[in-house]
């Protein structure tokens, strides 16, 4: 299956107005991005970091 | 017996109503008046528009929901309020043509948006050249559009696709963002990209604003902005993209825009999806002299106005404060009347407003859908159930969003193996420059991409579903 894109924004070009900001993903990025194993530990990482937020009251406040 | 009467049946809307039947017991009556008997469930409509999820599993039947909880259901549209004392009833219209006067002690608007179209000539799938996923009949509309243009790749037709904001001062970029990525992974999914061009065009003054004055996250040991985050995806993707442009208009096959900069352009499409700017539903206000007091109640768009500071809309972003944001979305003039999630007219932007040399207004209108809804509705409730249960003369609750966080799952790829979405969380949403160096607590501001956050999004579908049904244990899953 070819998935092949007609630019390359990946390409870094030197001493270009894009080049002064680039930032694009490693290979191994993308791979752990998709590893279930990972992403099972990120699961449970990113509902505790929810709940953090959460446990803040939702900013709501009774007048005293 | 009070009455407390919700105009509109979304995530505030329904929220509030909810809670309150909850405290209030049948001892007093709440209404609800919506024009629509579903629930829509909003998030959800960007997989809708690329048909990688049913419309039907994004709504469901409030009839029922409404029934069990004992709240009184009106199936039309709210057309006038009359809010002094003597006289004080929602004037709704009914889709046969009938009118009711429906009384109130205490009224929510939470009316969400009107789609203003209107706003860029050419805009919109109704009487103009681009498609939308802020309606439900719009997502539908969307998704046949771009299965057409996916048969006319696979025919080895080449497609441009355009997918952003449609005018300076549109808000919801964030569901523009989840839609380019799907329809990229949607695309890439068939084996067709090589056949497509995509290009984002947004009125965010950078990539990563957001509406919400960009964020900045701690990765790998640095701060990093929220718009190196953004790029990187669409570089990932191969997406090109236009930031801080307003679309002058939208034509059969191409629109025009010009740039804070002041630079003008176009760009051809064979589909566009483009996010409309909001306005507040139509709704007069008449006063007991029968006199039109919009204008007092409401800012030019149509919002209602509430404990905000609204002076401070005509202040340099530099001056823009956390006080000026409301906290108990109260009307100042009739303190039984609340406005909660879109309805309530913010102050200013979150983001730094720009005018291209023209003098065209370049500025995202704060985003507030979603968990921002929720929370509002919820505690909007929380205080008419202190005035009622134990007469308290002002509303007791508040929630500024300069005080509260979000969680924003922004989805790039519906699949349960090779999906994506990138998780971020703020807090507060109004950044606080004198608070915090990069305007946010850092401790509670993550950014991530990856396929667990899929699996977030995925969950938050059905809980928040599971939630405005009012089942099983439903109070307990936060807004």
């Amino acid at each position: 299956m070819e998935n092949k894109k007609d630019d390359d924004l990946m390409e870094y070009v030197p001493y270009t107005t894009d080049s002064r900001s680039f930032i694009a993903p490693t290979k191994y990025t993308l791979f752990t991005r998709l590893f279930i194993p990972w992403q099972l530990i990120k699961f449970a990482h990113y509902n505790i970091k929810m709940l953090r937020i959460l446990s803040k009251g939702h900013g709501r406040f009774m007048d005293e | 017996m009070a009455r407390i009467v919700v105009l509109g049946s979304g995530f505030a809307g329904n929220t509030a109503a909810l809670n309150l039947k909850k405290a209030l017991g049948r001892k007093h009556e709440v209404v609800v008046i919506s024009p629509r008997k579903h629930f829509y469930y909003i998030p959800s409509w960007i997989w809708v528009g690329v048909g990688s999820m049913k419309p039907e599993k994004t709504q469901f039947d409030l009839t029922p929901v409404y029934e069990k909880f004992g709240i009184e259901f009106k199936n039309g549209a709210a057309e006038e309020i009359h809010p002094d004392d003597a006289d004080r009833y929602v004037s709704v219209k009914y889709n046969d043509g009938k009118t009711e006067q429906v009384k109130y002690d205490y009224l929510i608007n939470a009316t969400g948006p009107k789609l203003n179209f209107a706003a860029t000539p050419g805009l919109g799938p109704d009487e103009g050249y681009s498609d939308s996923v802020c309606s439900l009949p719009h997502a539908v509309k969307t998704k046949d559009n771009f299965l057409k243009a996916v048969e006319k790749m696979k025919q080895g037709k080449r497609q441009k696709f355009v997918v952003g904001t449609g005018h300076g001062t549109a808000t919801c970029q964030g569901a523009a963002f989840e839609y380019i990525h799907n329809l990229e992974f949607e695309i890439a999914k068939r084996g067709l990209r090589n056949m497509a061009d995509i290009t984002w065009i947004s009125n965010e003054p950078t990539l990563g604003d957001f509406g919400v004055g960009g964020v900045v996250v701690r990765r790998n040991g640095n701060f990093i902005s929220g718009k190196l985050f953004a790029e990187s995806t669409f570089r990932e993707k191969g997406i090109k993209w236009v930031d801080g442009a307003h679309v002058r208009n939208v034509k059969e096959g191409s629109l025009d825009y010009v740039n804070i900069e002041g630079k003008e352009g176009s760009l051809d499409f064979d589909f566009a999806m483009l996010i409309p700017p909001f306005a507040g539903i139509p709704i007069s206000y008449i006063d007991k002299d029968g006199n039109d007091i919009k204008s007092q109640m409401c800012v030019p768009s149509g919002f209602m106005k509430v404990d905000a500071d609204y002076t401070s809309g005509a202040k340099p972003f530099e001056e823009w404060k956390n006080s000026d944001w409301p906290k108990k979305y109260n009307n100042l003039l009739y303190k039984n009347i609340f406005a909660a999630g879109i309805a309530f007219a913010p102050p200013h932007p979150i983001s730094k407003a720009f005018k291209a040399p023209d003098g065209t207004l370049i500025a995202p209108s704060p985003p507030r859908t979603g968990m921002a809804s929720g929370i509002i509705g919820h505690t909007v409730a929380l205080s008419i159930i202190d005035m009622v249960k134990n007469g308290a003369e002002e509303p007791t609750y508040s929630a500024s969003m300069a005080e509260f966080g979000a969680i924003c799952i922004t989805s790039m790829g519906k699949s349960m193996t090779g999906g994506s979405a990138a998780l971020l969380t703020m807090y507060p949403v109004i950044p606080n420059y004198d608070k915090y160096k990069f305007g946010r607590n850092l401790n509670y501001t993550f950014g991530d991409i990856g396929l667990a956050g899929h699996w977030v999004k995925y969950m938050l579908h059905y809980l928040f579903i599971w939630k405005m049904k009012g089942k099983f244990l439903w109070q307990y899953i936060p807004d």
